[in-house]
């Protein structure tokens, strides 16, 4: 598949795979209908879906022309901290629950967890510093604010539902999904015709 | 801002890519610049100029000159 509009379809059939597959192994986790290890590792399993994703993606990014040096030393970024993620929150989770050390042991391993998290977002502050090319600079800032614009937004109006006791409490760290989908919506907002 | 990027691209019979290439920026930014959609920054600006060797309001049309001006 050569043609952008071929590329791209391929590239989001793969992002569509890989958030139903991560995010349903995370509910089916949280729900207890795949408990344990069959649903740690069947989680862990769904981020081995990113290696065909940024492949994908970067094929359409080409096709598109926009496949910078930036771009494809961000994706290298997020794909290493995304495999650190797994890693360091499958092995805090097995010692926490294995072994339910003291609090400051416990403080560490929610740091580790944390901090590969921390990389991507880093990740992200280093693309727009290094992309050389002013207008997909912009567009990267754009998306950006759409996105930081959607999780305020959501997490406004879903700390009221909460507040008036009409929906759960829920993880602070599920803020950085939410910003993620943010840029998938700022990417819609700024469809590019030509491409 | 309009510009007549796209006629001087085709005078030298240049792809979008072709001035990309020689410009160091993605083919997507020569579109956006030539359908009007992106406003290059000073700096690109005079490189797009040296590049065709014409000044730059030879290329870029100022707004407030309307839209007579373009080629």
């Amino acid at each position: 598949m050569n043609s952008p509009l071929g590329a791209r379809a391929n590239s989001r059939s793969w992002i569509g795979a890989y958030l139903i597959a991560c995010f349903g192994s995370a509910a089916l986790l949280k729900r207890g209908i795949v408990s344990g290890w069959p649903g740690w590792g069947l989680f862990a399993a769904s981020f081995l879906l990113l290696i065909p994703l940024v492949r994908s993606v970067e094929r359409a990014q080409a096709a598109c022309g926009i496949n910078s040096v930036a771009m494809r030393t961000y994706n290298r970024r997020m794909v290493v901290a995304s495999f650190a993620y797994v890693v360091l929150l499958l092995g805090g989770v097995a010692v926490a629950n294995y072994f339910w050390p003291p609090a400051p042991v416990r403080t560490l391993l929610a740091v580790a967890a944390a901090l590969p998290v921390m990389f991507m977002i880093r990740a992200m502050g280093l693309l727009i510093k290094e992309e050389r090319d002013e207008y997909l600079r912009m567009r990267i800032v754009e998306q950006s604010l759409i996105a930081t614009g959607f999780l305020l937004a959501a997490t406004t109006l879903y700390g009221f539902l909460n507040a008036f006791d009409l929906a759960p409490r829920l993880d602070a760290y599920l803020a950085v999904p939410v910003w993620a989908v943010g840029l998938g919506i700022g990417r819609l907002v700024q469809r590019d015709a030509s491409c | 801002m309009l510009n007549n990027l796209k006629v001087l691209r085709a005078m030298r019979n240049w792809s979008q890519g072709d001035l990309a290439e020689k410009l160091e920026v993605s083919r997507q930014s020569v579109n956006a610049i030539e359908t009007g959609k992106y406003d290059p920054s000073l700096p690109l600006a005079f490189r797009i100029a040296e590049l065709f060797d014409r000044p730059i309001e030879e290329i870029f049309v100022a707004p407030s000159r309307g839209s007579s001006r373009a080629i």
